[in-house]
C-alpha cells in the first residue's frame, strides 16, 4: 500500500472504510509488522475504553429533578376557581369601601386641585400660567358632576366586622391563610 | 401501536399534568447513572457532573413535547448532556473553576474507592480498577474537544457523521480530533 497512514487504521477499526480500501489495509497489515503493532496498540485502547466501568451515582437526581419541575409548573398553573371567587370578593369589598368615602375623596381631590392651580397662578410666569390651565384641564375629571356618590352608614361594630372580613378574604386570596402549602 | 413501558412514561410526562413530574421522575431514575457518567467522563468532577446531569434532565423535560416517542430516550438525553458539558467546558468560567479546584485539590477527581462498589472481587479487579483510574485521568487531561470526540465515538457509539452534527464541526475536523485524541490517550496510558 503506497499511501498508508495511521488514520486508516482508526477508520479500519471504526468500520468506516469501503471494501477496496479495507482490503488494501489488511494486505498492508499482513506485510508490515510496524503497522500490526500500531493496530494492536489501538485495539488495546479500544478495549480499555469499552470496559471502562460506570461510576455509581451516590445521590438520587430524580427527587431533585421532580422538585424543580414541580416549582416550575406551580408558577404557570392557572388559579383555581375558589381563588377567583375570593379575588372577586376582594374587589367587591374594595368597591364598597371606596364608595363609602367617595364624597370625601372628591372633596379632597377638588380642594387639592384648586390649591395647586392657585399656587401656580401666584407665580407670575407665562409658562406657569399655561401650566396652570393645563393642570385644570387634566384634573377636571375629579369634578365630573354625574359621578355616583355612594356612602354606607354603618355603626362602628359593623364597620369593624366588615374590615375584619375584608382582611380574611385578602389573606386567603393571597394564599396566606387556609392553605396547606 | 403498543407502547413500551418507557414510551408510556414519556407520553405521560409529555402531557404536562399532575402525573407528569412523577412519570418523568421514573425516567430520570432509569437513566441517571448513565447520564451522570457521560458528564463525569467529560467534566472530571463528581459535583459538577451531578449538576450537569440534573440540568440535562431538566432541559430534556422542557423540550419533551418535541421528543419523538418512536425514538429511544437514552441517546437523546446523552446528546443533551454532551452538548451541555461541551458548553460548560468551553465557558471561561468553568475553566477557571476547574483550575481553581485542581489547584486547591479539595475535591479529588477520582479514587479507587469510587469504583469499589462496582468491583465484583477486590483482589482480581484491583488491576482493572487501577487501569480504569488511569484511563479516566488520561481522558481528563485531553483538551475538551478531544474528550468529547472520545465520548461520542466510544461511549455513545455515534458515527463520524453524527459526531459532526453534535459537535457542529466539519466531518474532517471531527475525524482528525478523534484520531489525535486516541493517539494522545495511548501515549498517556504508556507514560502512566
Amino acid at each position: 500500500m503506497d499511501e498508508f497512514n495511521e488514520d486508516l487504521l482508526h477508520e479500519y477499526l471504526d468500520g468506516s472504510l469501503d471494501d477496496k480500501i479495507r482490503q488494501a489495509v489488511e494486505a498492508h497489515l499482513d506485510s508490515s509488522p510496524e503497522a500490526r503493532a500500531q493496530l494492536v496498540a489501538l485495539e488495546a485502547l479500544f478495549s480499555s475504553l469499552d470496559t471502562l466501568p460506570e461510576l455509581p451515582l451516590t445521590t438520587d437526581l430524580a427527587a431533585a429533578v421532580v422538585a424543580e419541575i414541580g416549582q416550575e409548573t406551580a408558577v404557570s398553573t392557572p388559579l383555581p376557581r375558589w381563588l377567583w371567587g375570593l379575588l372577586l370578593g376582594q374587589v367587591l369589598i374594595a368597591l364598597l369601601l371606596v364608595g363609602n368615602v367617595w364624597a370625601s375623596l372628591l372633596d379632597w381631590l377638588g380642594n387639592g386641585r384648586l390649591l395647586v392651580a392657585e399656587w401656580l397662578t401666584t407665580i407670575q410666569l407665562p409658562t406657569l400660567a399655561s401650566l396652570s390651565d393645563f393642570w385644570m384641564e387634566v384634573t377636571a375629571v375629579w369634578q365630573q358632576p354625574n359621578l355616583p356618590n355612594v356612602s354606607i352608614d354603618l355603626p362602628a361594630g359593623q364597620w369593624a366586622l366588615l374590615l375584619g372580613l375584608a382582611l380574611l378574604v385578602w389573606l386567603a386570596g393571597n394564599r396566606l391563610l387556609f392553605t396547606t402549602e | 401501536m403498543t407502547l413500551t413501558d418507557e414510551q408510556q412514561l414519556l407520553q405521560q410526562a409529555q402531557q404536562g399534568d399532575e402525573t407528569s413530574a412523577a412519570a418523568y421522575g421514573e425516567i430520570v431514575r432509569r437513566y441517571q447513572t448513565a447520564v451522570f457518567n457521560v458528564a463525569y467522563r467529560l467534566l472530571g468532577r463528581r459535583v459538577e457532573a451531578e449538576d450537569a446531569a440534573q440540568e440535562a434532565f431538566l432541559r430534556a423535560y422542557r423540550s419533551l413535547d418535541r421528543f419523538d416517542l418512536e425514538r429511544p430516550f437514552a441517546p437523546w438525553i446523552k446528546r443533551i448532556t454532551t452538548n451541555l458539558c461541551l458548553n460548560w467546558l468551553e465557558s471561561a468560567q468553568t475553566r477557571t473553576q476547574l483550575l481553581a479546584a485542581e489547584l486547591s485539590r479539595a475535591d479529588r477527581p477520582v479514587s479507587l474507592d469510587d469504583w469499589a462498589q462496582t468491583a465484583p472481587s477486590p483482589e482480581q479487579t484491583l488491576v482493572r480498577e487501577e487501569q480504569s483510574t488511569r484511563l479516566h485521568a488520561a481522558i481528563w487531561e485531553l483538551p475538551p474537544r478531544y474528550r468529547v470526540a472520545i465520548e461520542l465515538r466510544h461511549f455513545q457509539e455515534l458515527s463520524y457523521e453524527e459526531m459532526a452534527e453534535v459537535m457542529e464541526r466539519p466531518l474532517s475536523s471531527v475525524k482528525s480530533d478523534l484520531f489525535r485524541a486516541r493517539k494522545l490517550l495511548a501515549e498517556k496510558m504508556k507514560e502512566m
